[in-house]
């Protein structure tokens, strides 16, 4: 019941602002505030009362169309449970941030950030595939608006090529949908999309490689993943702040959280023929990502690229194939959600005072505004990984798992974190130290109570994550733990049948090795 | 013979005739009752339609079947017409086509499609086609003193008199391989699988292109964007909701009663009719910058979608594609009905630019726009989605792989032009005054039933989807 009130919720909001005269932008702006703020307590219930390693919970399974097996059915397992809470804070914050920059047509913005919380919650929630296409479907149409209604100048392009992209990889995916559920259902002899019977049928080797191709562009281009990528810089850039937020934040994950729910169980064989892809496009992506980062005369389109590059990980992360590998994965995609949301919140909050993101026109803001540059340097050092933040954490126990089963990938990886060394400090010293250049940046005000209080908890979590993540990695292992047995599973029917194959990919530790070597350690970072 | 079974046809034929010596006769003022009395005759008809619900009948000797195809069919085409007759006389009245003949060629232009679905015999299915397509011809034309509205009249009227041709020689030939004209006896000695005379095989072929002509599958699609564009815009939604669907339903008669597509032939050829109406109609939709071609090339792109559940055949993507066609006539008369709205000058059809700025000046107006434009482009949870999730669940289930991609394809290409309204109107700027836009209730009642439709019909599939299956059913 829990997961259909967060998922309804919002509607029921966006219905209550729909009635509100428009003319009031105040009482929309706070019901919309108290609508997702409720929304976001209600979702921390769920943290108290998950049980941890117990599978799919707080389920609900309601039978839409009885012929074709369509159902609206949703649940949630560790893989999603921290992904929830992440999109009701940062829509929560979101909201809130968007207060003194939306003057405009106050009313559809709110009603479409509601209405594209329902469609993320009903996204990681959805343990049907129909329903699962549907939310994906459904968080398209408010970003369109998002970006195409409140984005900058040039944002009539960017929300075009947004959806053209976005849309071009799920169409695919919803063949690859239908077709598996004909698979499953010559196999079963039942027509369902409910995932966890999905799961207790092998999809036939010959048939996984295009069905996983498929699911993966849908993926791949969420993530986004090199070279599908050049939606993102556009769309991040033209969207308004509190879009950022949410597309970063919540959206990006979308892809990452695909791959580790359903292209990876549902298809083990195909990506372990697709993994060497998908690792080198990975590590390509966070040194490209790194080095176009670098050079960005704009603060937003920094944090883009950066973003490029920071999903590289979690990409690294999910090719290592192991639970180290994978608890990192899963936990920099909610630190990257933080940190860089947090980012795009502070950009945007300069933003709003000087109307301009490019370095250039910034030099000495230390001494203007000295709170602000606390917060972003926090923030910064998040996203570029220093120890105690949670930033680290994740990005360490990426490399340690890919060490483990791709060392030369591994090692060009810490390329990309010395790299987000450099980008993130060579700017945060354009911008905020040395004397103040521009004259126009000589009286600005500090950060405002609000802008203070959105931030709070985000930094909050920054350290909270950083020096103890044992909750939320014993929380989110077992369910991982499962999508790594499906692999491995395959894995040992492929060795012992075909030898030149294992030749090839002895990079991999056989899997009885593998969880030797891995108890140890995961024992020693989060002893139990 | 229970002669109630035709009276949902005779109280269209009756009601066309009267409406014809009452405009004669009528006053200015009694002429503006006229929409209101061809909205009763439709409901009238649609009642008796469904008194009878679940009999069969077969009239007149086997020229006329009552079953449950007709009945669903029948509706379709019906609550097509009456969506598009709501409207009408605002609309009709701002591009100077107000004449009250218009009434009553709606009537006999639904009396021949209803007759068209009826149809247990090919003189019948040509009787119907004609009977429904000449007022069509006349209703294009219907602006006058437009250039462009007398060039889609003749235009539709050589392509259709083509097309009749066609249908005409594949009868006859037909007759001469099975030696009758009932579709029952035809379907009789009609060899399933292997075995077909050349003869028939050529007939059935011109039977098809002949009806291609009427639901505008590429390549005979090319009436369509000029009849569509010149036309008025309220006859549009009308072209949208009734001839379409009565020339679908006819080709589903026939073929998954009479013919099979069990020939690979005819089956690469339908396959080929399909590929390329989805493929060319998108692709020209998006250079268009005409709303209304626009919707026009869509129109052909939809006729594809829903061959694709003819390709596939068997009961359930043939009663698919009639929920397909419920959920295509929703939206695209709810379309055109908006588009009616906004129009301004008469002579040029509303233009993308036109919208701009629509959003602020005319929020509602342009949002269910947005929703029957979402429905058309497949994009959750309404109506168009679902019904495409259908097909191409059908068609993959069957093997038809590439198809479907091809149709995935199209999907996304064509997202790009069904966006292309809702940019303008909320994400561009325009002018800020409120051209006279006027909302008649009979708008509002269009806009209403459209919108709810498209949503309860994408919400809850299941009914609609036994609906048309169960009125397919005996066929097989």
């Amino acid at each position: 019941m829990i997961i259909t009130f967060l998922i309804f919720w919002p509607l029921v909001v966006a219905a209550i602002i729909a009635l509100i005269r428009g003319d009031r932008p105040d009482h929309i702006r706070q019901a919309a505030l108290a609508g997702t703020i409720i929304e976001f307590v209600v979702s921390t219930y769920l943290l108290f009362a998950f049980k941890t390693g117990a599978g799919y919970q707080f389920t609900v399974r309601w039978l839409w169309s009885d012929t074709l097996g369509v159902g609206y059915q949703v649940g949630i397992d560790g893989i999603s449970l921290f992904l929830v809470l992440l999109t009701t804070l940062l829509t929560a914050i979101s909201v809130w941030a968007s207060f003194g920059a939306i003057q405009e047509r106050v009313k559809g913005y709110f009603i479409a950030f509601l209405v594209l919380e329902t469609g993320m919650i009903g996204t990681f929630c959805a343990t049907d595939l129909f329903l699962f296409y549907v939310c994906w479907e459904l968080m398209l149409l408010p970003m369109y608006f998002l970006i195409g209604i409140w984005g900058g100048v040039n944002r009539i392009y960017a929300t075009y090529k947004f959806v053209i992209y976005t849309i071009t990889g799920s169409l695919f995916m919803l063949v690859a949908i239908i077709y598996t559920a004909n698979i499953i259902h010559k196999i079963a002899g039942v027509w369902t999309f409910d995932l966890t019977v999905w799961m207790q049928y092998s999809i036939p080797t010959a048939n996984q490689l295009w069905l996983f191709i498929a699911f993966a562009l849908a993926f791949a281009i969420k993530v986004p993943m090199f070279p599908l990528h050049t939606w993102l810089p556009d769309a991040h850039v033209q969207a308004p702040t509190a879009g950022s937020v949410i597309l970063a934040g919540v959206l990006l994950k979308m892809g990452t959280y695909g791959f580790l729910r359903f292209a990876i169980p549902l298809f083990p064989s195909a990506f372990l023929d697709a993994l060497p892809v998908i690792l080198v496009l990975a590590v390509i992506g966070i040194i490209y990502g790194a080095l176009v980062a670098m050079v960005q005369k704009d603060i937003k389109s920094l944090v883009a690229y950066s973003s490029v590059s920071h999903l590289g990980f979690v990409m690294l992360g999910l090719c290592a194939l192991n639970t180290v590998g994978f608890a990192g994965s899963l936990l920099q995609q909610i630190n990257h959600g933080i940190s860089t949301g947090a980012l795009f919140l502070l950009v945007g909050i300069i933003y709003e005072r000087q109307h301009t993101r490019l370095i250039a026109d910034y030099g000495g803001l230390f001494k203007v505004v000295p709170v602000f540059s606390i917060y972003f340097m926090i923030v910064m050092l998040s996203s570029i990984g220093l120890p105690g933040t949670n930033g680290f954490v994740g990005e360490f126990l990426i490399l340690l798992g890919a060490f483990r089963s791709h060392p030369v990938a591994a090692v060009l990886g810490t390329a990309g974190i010395v790299l987000a060394a450099g980008y993130m400090l060579w700017m945060y010293q354009r911008v905020f130290f040395g004397q103040v250049t521009n004259p126009k940046n000589e009286n600005i005000t500090d950060m405002t109570l609000r802008e203070r209080a959105i931030l709070v908890p985000l930094v909050i979590i920054i350290f909270a994550i950083g020096i103890y993540p044992k909750p939320i990695l014993e929380r989110i292992e077992p369910a991982l733990n499962r999508v790594i047995d499906r692999v491995n599973a395959v894995q040992v029917v492929e060795k012992t049948k075909q030898d030149e194959l294992l030749s090839t990919r002895n990079t991999y530790p056989p899997p009885a090795m593998e969880t030797k070597s891995a108890d140890p350690e995961t024992e020693e970072e989060q002893p139990r | 013979m229970n002669l109630s079974l035709f009276s949902p046809q005779i109280v269209l034929g009756i009601g066309g005739t009267l409406l014809f010596l009452f405009e004669a006769f009528a006053s200015e003022r009694g002429r503006s009752f006229l929409p209101t009395l061809t909205l009763l005759i439709l409901a009238l008809s649609g009642v008796l339609m469904w008194k009878s619900y679940g009999e069969i009948g077969v009239l007149f000797s086997g020229m006329v079947v009552y079953d449950r195809f007709f009945v669903f069919f029948g509706t379709l085409v019906l609550l097509g017409s009456f969506l598009a007759v709501s409207f009408s006389r605002p609309s009709l009245q701002q591009q100077d086509a107000f004449r009250g003949e218009y009434y009553a060629l709606v009537l006999f232009s639904v009396l021949g499609m209803t007759l068209l679905i009826s149809a247990a015999n090919m003189i019948i299915v040509f009787l119907g086609m004609e009977i429904m397509s000449l007022p069509l011809y006349i209703m294009a034309a219907m602006r006058r003193g437009s250039e462009r509205s007398v060039e889609a009249g003749a235009k539709y009227f050589l392509m259709g008199a083509f097309a009749s041709g066609f249908l005409l020689y594949g009868i006859a030939l037909v007759y001469g391989a099975t030696g009758t004209l009932s579709i029952e006896e035809i379907a009789r000695v009609w060899p399933r699988g292997a075995g077909f005379s050349s003869l028939g095989v050529a007939g059935m072929l011109l039977i098809v292109i002949g009806l291609a002509f009427k639901i505008a599958a590429v390549p005979f699609h090319m009436w369509e964007p000029d009849a569509y564009e010149g036309a008025p815009t309220a006859v549009t939604a009308f072209f949208a909701a009734g001839p379409k669907i009565a020339g679908f339903a006819i080709l589903l008669r026939l073929v998954s009663w009479a013919f099979s597509f069990s020939d690979p032939v005819i089956l690469r050829i339908v396959w080929m009719l399909a590929a390329l109406s989805m493929t060319v109609g998108n692709f020209l939709a998006l250079t268009q910058s005409s709303v209304k071609r626009m919707l026009a090339y869509s129109g052909i792109a939809h006729a594809g979608y829903a061959l694709v559940g003819l390709v596939v055949g068997g009961t359930v993507a043939i009663g698919l594609v009639g929920y397909y066609l419920l959920g295509y006539l929703l939206a695209s008369v709810g379309a055109f009905a908006v588009i009616a709205t906004l129009e301004k000058s008469q002579e040029r059809s509303l233009s993308f630019a036109d919208c701009a700025g629509k959003g602020k000046t005319n929020p509602g107006l342009t949002l269910v726009l947005t929703l029957f434009l979402i429905s058309l482009a497949g994009i959750p949870p309404v109506a168009g989605f679902v019904a495409k999730f259908y097909i191409f669940e059908q068609a993959l289930q069957h093997g038809f792989v590439w198809l479907v991609i091809i149709a995935a394809v199209n999907s996304i290409v064509s997202v790009y032009y069904y966006l292309r309204t809702p940019v303008y109107a909320f994400m561009k700027t325009g002018e800020e005054t409120n051209p006279d836009i006027r909302i008649s209730a009979g708008l509002v009642f269009t806009l209403v039933v459209a919108a709810l439709g498209t949503i309860i019909v994408g919400i809850s599939p299941e009914y609609f989807i036994k609906l048309a299956s169960s009125s397919v059913m005996w066929f097989f």
